[in-house]
């Protein structure tokens, strides 16, 4: 990551059986820290809000150095201005959904109106906590946290337990959330989905150890997320943008060549898209009279066998000097037969309806 | 109802009120400490605050009349810095009450601070509260029936109280006579049954009204906390 790192963060200490190693770098923007469950991903929050001691604790946000064993500075959570909205929402049920907006307000907010815009957050603020449903609760402490204008803000499964109509309509607030800030957004997550939509970079997390974090698009090929994203959903992310729209095909250009789709996005918009391994064919040589509309040509960068099924990673590039890679699945017999070998040309197919909307727009 | 029967009464609501109203805060204090905090000596202080009620009453009421009564060193203290003494006045009979009392409030609140979640608290914590702010803002009010139980324990104890005040202050008309020490005279005297009586409906129509209405101003709590819809 080149962009300035706003929090920096290296932690050690035991939790249970847990030895949690970490260090955290975080620039503006969206990272999601994932992990399996038990990797120690909320222990990791809670010691960065000073909700919870760590034997060892470097942190420092923005200017302020929030805990330090060296010189024993230790802030207490009040004082560090990390804005934590819990999976469980946490309002306050004796008061008024008005009133919990205000309970952390920053003094001199002026964002009021704003925030409350954005959220949609008017038609709320006499109800009870409890009269609220999941969706709006989450609503109300995603508003509530922004309001005490925090320097980093901390997403705990931020849709978690919501059903997928309710998940739905919360996404688009997270969206403007994630696009609107200019802070650090640390988004706790093990849906893959929502990162993708969600994230700009992923701080992998596993066993309490962390690695460096990766831009969205490298973290795919990762051992640790391909363990978590399993065999079957094994996939490439791509970042495009639709260029042009021709007989009911979209056309979505990403660094090393483009694509076309039967989505309708509207022009200009960027795109995550998701290519999963198992949408991609393999050839040897470029195939004519085929149905299939995206042949992309690349070089083999990688063969991981997995019994009779072989992931092989191809590296597409084109005369402008991008490239992005892509995953193809096929058979061990096929592999064999087309003597793929790392380093040789290949040609990836993708159809054209296999090139979904999973993605958000920037 | 006669002029010692009237002032029996409100002595007695003086001495509850008094003390429930002084014992409530010390008890908010204590069942804080005991719920949410570990300390040294914990255990002593646990069994120092409940010892109200496994020892007998009078045993208490001894124990203040041998440490107050104003030939002791803490009464001649008391005296000599405030010019003040428990002893045979209605404070008496309130100390007495207050402590009779106050292992009762504690539990009722500790079980409040108990069962409330500090995730709530640690909310409130990231939102930029303090201590002492997350405490009053959210720690206690939740536990809001926790207090009205512990007020409505405190005050009934205090009004019932009999062995404790009568060892301590003795029973002295006018001036230390609660309802029960007039309800116990006025049972001995011959020909008292008549002022018993009335003693007796008296103190059952205070003690009644007062569980009605911590029952309906819990109710209404509750309903402010959320809990019922």
């Amino acid at each position: 990551m080149s962009a300035k790192i706003l929090l920096a963060a290296e932690i050690e200490s035991l939790i249970g059986t847990l030895h949690l190693r970490a260090s955290i770098n975080l620039p503006a923007g969206v990272t999601a820290l994932v992990g399996p469950s038990g990797a120690g991903k909320t222990s990791l929050a809670d010691i960065l809000a000073g909700l919870q001691r760590a034997g060892f604790s470097h942190i420092r946000l923005n200017d302020r150095v929030l805990a330090d064993q060296g010189s024993s500075v230790m802030l207490r959570p009040e004082q560090r201005r990390i804005g934590y909205v819990f999976q469980d929402a946490r309002l306050f049920p004796h008061l008024s959904v008005a009133t919990n907006l205000r309970y952390g307000m920053a003094a001199g907010m002026r964002r009021w109106e704003d925030i409350l815009g954005m959220l949609d957050l008017k038609p709320l603020l006499e109800r009870r906590p409890g009269t609220l449903s999941g969706g709006e609760a989450r609503r109300v402490a995603i508003g509530r946290v922004l309001l005490s204008e925090p320097e980093l803000l901390i997403l705990d499964e931020p849709l978690a337990g919501l059903d997928p109509a309710r998940k739905e309509r919360l996404y688009p607030y997270l969206e403007k959330i994630c696009r609107n800030h200019k802070l650090p957004i640390l988004f706790i997550s093990h849906q893959i989905d929502e990162v993708i939509r969600l994230a700009d970079y992923i701080q992998l997390i596993e066993n309490g150890r962390t690695v460096p974090a990766l831009p969205l698009e490298d973290a795919f090929s990762h051992p640790v997320m391909q363990r978590l994203i399993g065999r079957h959903d094994a996939g490439a992310i791509l970042t495009a943008r639709a260029e042009s729209r021709e007989d009911g095909l979209t056309r979505l250009d990403f660094p090393g060549g483009h694509l076309l789709t039967v989505e309708p996005f509207a022009l200009g918009q960027n795109i995550r898209l998701r290519i999963q391994a198992r949408d991609v064919s393999l050839s040897r040589r470029r195939p004519k009279d085929i149905s299939i509309l995206n042949i992309l040509e690349g070089r083999i960068t990688s063969i991981r066998g997995h019994g009779d099924e072989v992931d092989i990673g191809v590296a597409v590039a084109n005369d402008n000097g991008g490239a992005s890679n892509l995953i193809a699945r096929i058979t061990h017999h096929s592999a064999e037969r087309l003597k793929l070998k790392p380093g040789e040309p290949v040609f990836a197919l993708i159809k054209a309806v296999a090139v979904t909307r999973k993605l958000f727009s920037d | 109802m006669s002029e010692l029967e009237i002032e029996a009464l409100l002595l007695s609501l003086k001495v509850a009120v008094i003390s429930t109203a002084i014992g409530l805060p010390l008890a908010i204090a204590a069942a804080w400490g005991l719920a949410r905090h570990a300390f040294w000596g914990k255990s002593l202080v646990n069994a120092l605050i409940h010892a109200p009620l496994v020892v007998p009453p009078v045993v208490i009421g001894y124990l203040l009349l041998i440490s107050f009564n104003p030939n002791a060193p803490l009464g001649r203290l008391l005296d000599s810095l405030f010019g003040f003494s428990f002893a045979f006045s209605w404070t008496g009979a309130a100390l007495a009450a207050g402590i009779m009392g106050f292992p009762l409030m504690v539990r009722a609140i500790r079980l409040s601070f108990e069962s409330g979640d500090p995730k709530l608290v640690k909310a409130a914590r990231t939102l930029g509260a303090g201590p002492v702010r997350s405490f009053f803002t959210i720690s206690l009010p939740l536990a809001a029936p926790g207090l009205i139980a512990a007020a409505l324990l405190g005050f009934a104890r205090a009004l019932g109280e009999f062995g404790a005040t009568i060892t301590f202050v003795s029973n002295i008309p006018g001036l230390t006579q609660t309802l029960p020490l007039a309800l116990f005279s006025a049972v001995q005297a011959p020909g008292g049954e008549d002022a018993a009586f009335r003693l007796m409906m008296i103190s059952l129509a205070i003690a009644l009204g007062a569980l009605f209405a911590s029952d309906i101003l819990a109710r209404r709590v509750t309903r402010q906390l959320g809990h019922l819809s």
